[in-house]
């Protein structure tokens, strides 16, 4: 049975150009009102899937559905414009000859024109522009543009909003005050929204879920903190945080031996006794400690103010790092005592 | 310490480009200066007679040129900038070259091909029931159309690159919000394209007031003709600089107009950031129709005309009444290259003024110098023969009353002063070629090389110049091939015996002689095609 609270439902998706296949069946669904995110590296297929459900390309085979309407199929297609889809582009597309104003009531079709600016006086307050009305793009710094194109995606109220990594254009410290400010805008006006992006802080601070990619497969469609602290696959595990690979025999149905000595905690696969494993360490996992009886050797450090990250090696010769308060400050060469501390031991099998 | 003094004295730089750009300034004086003096005889004349029909006449062409390459121009530039059809890639450059055939050729081979005694009116009148019907060809239409052909070429490109660079962003996002793919095109796409398809037809409606050549042909009387006649036939400067007042009116507007929206390109440049490259993909009848219209365009705008050049060429060859060329052919490349030197040597003055004194007057004054491009020939000659007459009467009078010896003309009809109304005319092209080259080289290239320990003089020859020769070399063959090209100048100004190619184009046309006018033309042409090609790998960079 169809479920009723899903917006947008993509199943099963192939996307290829000439001989190449960039998407190689993608599912995923969105509730009314969840912003999601396609997280990958660049040339992952993200971008295309995202161009897709917007109506910019066709399908091999698939189907995609917005608010239960079949939109594109091996025999279907609604162009982008009958989709009810906004969309902010990378770089904005804003149109250069219109005003902030004009730009925004671009895509409402109101024949009262009373409503019309009711709308674009309403858009304005929300993305805080309402100075710059009667401004062009060409005037706006980058921030501004940016909520021009948020402004004007969603003033026609669209069903579903996506977001081509609208964030990359923008100087960092600018960037992280608006991921904030665009999610609440989101959720201020309970917009459904799909983001692509590379970057993985933008979509754990935006998206109420995010599904991983990699090569035009969606790895795992999970929230944030399902994303970082119980991934499916070693890719995800990898691709997400600076996690280290450690390998390791399980001893018990709660036991792995590895590097670190023995960790107890519960096994996110299920392994019998004598089977060998790669084990997910977090750089959080590894405590320091000057009485433990492990010790590693440091071999590269970065200062990051309140911690520093230690790039370790382990008596085993393998690598791990550990987060650790910057008061110790270590130098290189030296071994330093660790504790692991796992809860939940992320195995892969080999 | 030994410090180097890095920024010379600009005052040097400041003379060249003030002597520049009043060179530009005297015709221009001069010409409107003319009705301080007026001829009345012969003005009310053209008043009560010929005068309103020589503006309506202009104003028709003007403005049914603009219509027709705006149409061709810009639909074209749309289909083969932003859609996918067959034969995309081969039509994107090949429609840029009817650029390479000079109007009054154009307009010569339209007329031997389409006039009472010509092929298609021939065979016409073998059809039963058309034994008599006569098409007049020689109507406002047909030169419109004649003169459109050859320059639809400017819109065509400025609004392709223009639809390039927007990429498929803006359509797409005015997509996202509604509005369908043709609505688009008028609502965003269009807009945004306009001060390059209004930069492109400024040049376009620049070209047609200038023409002379083509009006001629066709007997289409305009002002650049009736400047000419009112030289030649009424022997008065005076009348004829009068009426190219009104031309360097029309051509003052165009450029003013041509000014405001490039100041604007920079603001909608929308080429920043992430392009789409996905094309809108034609299929079936839609790409058949685009396809024909552009194989429709290409042939009658270049592979029939050239063909018929060629045709013609053989025929004259195999018949032995070939014109002997030799002479013109020569003149033609002596003056063409002096001329090409001349100005591309002030291109790279002016380039280097503006580079190393680049405060507002000197922009200013180098754009004035180079406005030239606006001026038509016919009205560039008037308003340089009348300082020439006026300074070698000076001289002749000086030198009567102090040596009491006649000089007689000494700079009237000499080379020097067609080359400097050339270099008026054309130093638009050579300076754009150079001035491009040089401000690739960031002066942070100067900053380098000097801290690597090389003098001023090294820097000039290892950095400046490797990096100048492509400008440079672009410059000349430019200022070359429109000089070659050049008619009402070189018709009104040149010395005796002087005659190049179109001088002998506009002879042979003048008497109906359109085979026998293949000859030279066919040689025009084949130089023509150099700078389009020069264009063609610019743009496919």
């Amino acid at each position: 049975m169809q479920n009723r609270s899903s917006l947008l439902k993509v199943s099963n998706v192939y996307k290829s150009y000439a001989q190449t296949k960039v998407v190689k069946g993608a599912s995923f669904e969105l509730k009314k009102g969840e912003i999601g995110c396609l997280l990958g590296p660049s040339g992952c297929g993200k971008t295309t899937l995202l161009r897709l459900i917007a109506g910019f390309e066709e399908i091999n085979s698939g189907e995609v559905t917005i608010n239960n309407d079949l939109v594109l199929s091996q025999n279907t297609f609604v162009p982008p414009e009958k989709r009810k889809v906004g969309m902010v582009f990378q770089d904005y597309a804003l149109f250069p000859h219109m005003t902030v104003a004009e730009n925004i009531a671009f895509g409402l079709n109101n024949n009262k024109k009373g409503q019309k600016t009711i709308r674009v006086n309403h858009l304005l307050k929300l993305v805080g522009l309402t100075q710059s009305a009667k401004a062009y793009p060409h005037e706006l710094s980058g921030g501004q543009q940016q909520r021009v194109a948020l402004a004007r995606a969603l003033a026609p109220k669209p069903e579903l909003l996506l977001l081509d990594e609208p964030f990359s254009n923008l100087d960092v410290s600018l960037r992280e005050r608006l991921t904030i400010e665009v999610r609440d805008i989101l959720k201020e006006s309970n917009t459904t929204a799909l983001m692509v992006t590379h970057n993985q802080f933008e979509a754990f601070s935006v998206a109420d879920c995010i599904g991983v990619i990699f090569d035009g497969i969606i790895r795992q469609w999970d929230d944030a903190y399902k994303i970082y602290h119980q991934p499916e696959t070693l890719d995800v595990a990898t691709f997400v945080g600076d996690g280290s690979i450690i390998k390791g025999t399980v001893l018990a149905e709660n036991t792995v031996s590895c590097g670190l000595g023995k960790l107890t905690g519960d096994l996110s696969l299920p392994c019998s006794h004598g089977c060998d494993v790669n084990l997910l360490v977090r750089p959080e996992d590894v405590l320091h400690d000057d009485n433990s009886a492990l010790k590693a050797r440091v071999i590269h450090k970065s200062f990051r103010g309140p911690n520093i990250l230690y790039k370790l090696e382990l008596p085993s010769n393998e690598i791990c790092h550990a987060l650790v308060s910057s008061h110790h400050n270590h130098q290189l060469g030296e071994e330093i005592g660790i504790k692991p501390e796992v809860d939940d031991l992320i195995i892969f099998p080999v | 310490m030994l410090t180097r003094k890095y920024n010379k004295s600009k005052g040097p730089w400041r003379l060249i480009t003030w002597t520049f750009s009043f060179l530009v300034i005297i015709p221009v004086i001069t010409i409107f200066s003319s009705f301080l003096y007026p001829e009345k005889e012969i003005w009310q004349h053209l008043v009560a007679t010929v005068l309103s029909e020589l503006v309506i006449n202009t104003v028709l062409l003007v403005g049914g040129v603009a219509c027709f390459t705006l149409l061709i121009g810009v639909t074209l530039g749309w289909f083969t900038g932003v859609c996918d059809f067959y034969g995309k890639r081969f039509f994107s450059w090949a429609l840029a070259l009817p650029m390479a055939l000079p109007a009054y050729v154009m307009a010569f081979i339209f007329l031997g091909v389409m006039d009472f005694s010509g092929p298609v009116q021939g065979f016409i009148k073998t059809i039963p029931g058309f034994e008599s019907t006569v098409f007049e060809v020689r109507s406002t239409p047909f030169v419109i159309i004649v003169i459109g052909l050859t320059l639809y070429p400017y819109v065509y490109l400025l609004s392709r690159a223009s639809f390039m660079n927007q990429g498929r962003g803006v359509i797409e996002a005015a997509r996202t919000l509604g509005i369908s793919p043709i609505k688009a095109f008028f609502k965003v796409a269009l807009p945004i394209s306009r001060p390059w398809i209004i930069t492109g037809l400024m040049l376009v409606l620049m070209e047609t007031l200038a023409d002379f050549g083509a009006v001629s042909v066709f007997n289409y009387d305009t002002l650049t003709t009736a400047i000419y006649k009112s030289w030649f036939g009424f022997f008065s400067l005076d009348a004829a600089a009068q009426l190219s007042s009104f031309l360097v009116f029309f051509a003052f507007a165009f450029l003013f107009i041509d000014a405001i929206y490039k100041s604007r390109m920079r603001y909608y440049d929308s080429s920043k950031g992430g392009k789409v490259k996905t094309n809108i993909k034609l299929t079936g009848w839609k790409s058949f129709a685009v396809f024909s219209f552009c194989t429709v365009i290409l042939l009658i705008a270049f592979v029939i005309p050239v063909s018929q050049l060629i045709l013609w060429n053989i025929e004259v060859i195999t018949d032995g009444e070939g014109v002997e060329l030799f002479d013109h052919i020569s003149k033609t490349l002596l003056l063409g290259g002096m001329a090409a030197v001349v100005i591309c040597l002030v291109s790279i003055l002016l380039a280097y003024a503006q580079r190393i004194d680049g405060s507002k007057v000197t922009k200013i004054l180098t754009k004035i110098s180079t406005i030239g491009y606006a001026l038509p020939g016919t009205v560039l000659a008037i308003g340089i023969a009348i300082p020439v007459i006026w300074f070698d009467k000076l001289i002749q009078e000086i030198s009567l009353q102090l040596f009491a010896i006649n000089t007689g003309p000494i700079i009237q009809g000499s080379i020097a002063v067609m080359l400097i109304a050339y270099l008026i005319r054309f130093l638009a092209v050579g300076f754009g070629a150079v001035n491009s080259a040089m401000q690739n080289i960031k002066p942070s290239l100067d900053d380098a090389a000097s801290t690597l320990g090389k003098t001023r003089i090294q820097i000039l020859y290892k950095i400046h110049f490797p990096l100048l020769q492509k400008g440079i070399l672009t410059a000349l063959i430019l200022a070359l091939v429109d000089v070659m090209k050049e008619m009402p100048i070189t018709l009104m100004i040149r010395p005796f015996g002087w005659d190049t190619l179109a001088v002998k184009i506009f002879e042979l046309t003048s008497e109906g002689e359109w085979v026998r006018a293949a000859q030279p033309a066919f040689y025009l042409v084949l130089v023509g095609i150099i700078p389009v090609l020069i264009l063609i790998k610019k743009m496919e960079k």
